[in-house]
């Protein structure tokens, strides 16, 4: 099997908008989410996280925000690149987004809604040889996307791909997690006692995958393997046992005989809802990573939905790197049933295998493994 | 690396086709897809929950799945693969009306992700298996046996349940195929293609 490596991150959401800058702040133990009087018109006092306006820079005359955002990050990528291999029938774009331009929705009819717009834009913008694959798989998009990468590069599909996550906050998301009663007063606590939900966040993130390690001009990691899973249980309720979530992370784990206890870093789903972290904690158990070192990164900017699996990935390969894997931010008292190792203060990983999951509404659960270093 | 093709469904114009066989029409006052449910004896309550994509997804599977012998299949080795065009604009159009006039419909907002229907099937017929849903501009075969491809060369199923479905107010545009690693069918893009087509 093909070795595919992984590296070329570009980020942009509430904390920053390089990747170091990110990850320094998330050291510092600062969070980019913030309390905004009735954001989007919608009554909740729960906090958000919005990226800074100065951060986004204008493509095109009618280029919308996400685009911007998408569009930045691409360039990022493409610059710790030693050539852009996108122009070529050998390079994929993928862009994972949960909901795109939704923020145009209060125009009927406004063609920016629809997904594919995405696609169509990015491949003018940069010239892109192929049509950019768009998924839209709830929580998992992102993680979904990096598997989705592997696979095609090892099917012999494309030598290169670039995976990009991007979603932002909007009236639509904002009302809808309204509704649910899954927005969290102030500050998400993944994991703890006291937790009672989420705050949205809005992000995009670019890493790009490629069988070909020359390909980066800096540092790249490995991408081993990967696997998602459904609960076949409930539409929008977390399984009791974890069933898709444990599934995901044995199907990962057992082709390539990495074994749970050999796992230096597991960057969780953590949303801070009731449900889903409790769910986490069982799925963990029946794999066996209940000692391995757990943070969620909801804390420091939110859920970001389809940009979550990209930005949070990228940030733990960051934080392997370093050999400094932080906190869960929101965190105190434990309050899920099955055992976790959560992270209280800066610690190094106990190895250099990193695992990523992430969870998502259609019962959708998805694992990927990467070795750093 | 060869596909084979096992069970394929069309519904379109009011009309159901498996294998490319006329199986049932519109006839009564009932909406096309409660009237397909009905004609079928299906007993699954859920199905007046779903919103219409998920009902063409669900019945589509149906149709799809119950000729495939999946039985033969352990609860994970079958993948779901869907696309289509529209994601769940339909939804989320009438949950941002509930929004607007006052009440935000949180059972509304839950269909507002088009991976629900991938949810729907797997919850019906106890799949555990990988999932993905991707949005193109219209049905790419290519694209899907790609990614059939793709799940085959890494052991991460042994069959994929593939879809089209788009729904424009009360008309449908469905097609579902059962695609296998191994058979006596086989199947390309074009061919594929042929059939979404009704060539």
């Amino acid at each position: 099997m093909s070795e595919v490596y992984i590296g070329a991150k570009s980020v942009l959401c509430p904390l920053g908008d390089t990747p170091s800058k990110v990850y320094e702040a998330m050291l510092n133990g600062e969070t980019g989410l913030k309390s905004v009087e009735r954001p989007f018109g919608i009554d909740t006092t729960s906090h958000v996280g919005l990226i800074p306006e100065n951060f986004i820079l204008q493509e095109h005359m009618d280029s919308t925000r996400l685009e911007n955002m998408l569009a930045l990050c691409y360039e990022r990528s493409v610059a710790k690149l030693r050539f852009d291999p996108f122009q070529d029938e050998d390079g994929l774009v993928i862009i994972c987004t949960t909901k795109g331009n939704i923020d145009k929705i209060n125009k009927n009819d406004d063609p920016r809604l629809s997904l594919t717009r995405l696609g169509n834009f990015m491949r003018q913008s940069f010239d892109l040889a192929n049509q950019p694959m768009i998924i839209s798989n709830a929580c998992i998009s992102g993680v979904l996307g990096i598997i989705t990468a592997a696979r095609l590069i090892r099917a012999g599909k494309y030598d290169h791909v670039m995976v990009l996550g991007g979603d932002i906050v909007s009236e639509f998301t904002l009302s809808g997690f309204a509704a649910l009663h899954a927005l969290t007063d102030g500050l998400c606590k993944p994991y703890d006692k006291n937790r009672t939900g989420i705050n949205l966040g809005e992000a995009a993130a670019g890493l790009v995958l490629s069988n070909d390690d020359t390909l980066f001009k800096g540092t790249y990691d490995q991408y081993i393997s990967g696997a998602s899973a459904n609960d076949a249980n409930h539409i929008s309720g977390p399984s009791r046992t974890g069933e898709g979530l444990h599934r995901s992370i044995e199907r990962t784990l057992n082709p390539v005989s990495v074994d749970p206890e050999q796992i230096g870093y597991l960057s969780a789903h953590g949303t801070g809802t009731s449900f889903n972290d409790e769910m986490e904690s069982i799925a963990f158990e029946r794999s066996r990573l209940s000692d391995v070192p757990v943070n969620s990164m909801k804390g420091y900017f939110g859920h970001t939905l389809g940009a979550a699996g990209v930005i949070e990935t990228m940030l733990g390969l960051e934080a392997m790197k370093r050999k400094q894997l932080v906190p869960s931010l929101g965190f105190e008292e434990m309050g899920v049933s099955s055992p976790m190792n959560i992270i209280i203060e800066t610690i190094p990983p106990t190895s250099n295998f990193f695992l990523k999951t992430a969870s998502g509404f259609g019962g959708c659960n998805a694992a990927a493994l990467f070795k750093v270093g | 690396m060869s596909l084979f093709l096992k069970t394929y469904c069309r519904i379109k114009d009011g009309e159901v086709h498996i294998n490319g066989e006329l199986f049932c029409q519109h006839m009564d006052e009932e909406p096309f897809l409660r009237s397909v449910y009905k004609h079928i004896g299906l007993t699954y309550p859920k199905f007046f929950k779903m919103d219409e994509l998920s009902r063409l997804g669900f019945i589509g599977a149906e149709m799809t799945l119950m000729r495939s012998e999946l039985e033969e299949y352990a609860d994970d080795d079958v993948a779901v693969v869907f696309s289509n065009h529209s994601s769940s604009l339909q939804t989320d159009f009438q949950y941002y009306d509930t929004l607007k006039s006052g009440i935000a419909s949180p059972g509304l907002f839950v269909y507002t992700l088009p991976n629900i229907e991938v949810g729907e099937i797997c919850i019906r017929h106890k799949l555990y298996g990988e999932n993905n849903f991707l949005v193109t501009e219209r049905f790419d075969a290519a694209q899907l046996l790609e990614q059939c491809e793709a799940l085959f060369a890494d052991n991460a199923a042994k069959a994929v349940l593939i879809g089209w479905t788009e729904v424009e107010n009360d008309t449908h545009d469905g097609f579902f195929a059962f695609i296998t690693a191994a058979g006596m069918n086989e199947v390309t893009s074009e061919s594929l293609t042929d059939i979404y087509l009704g060539r």
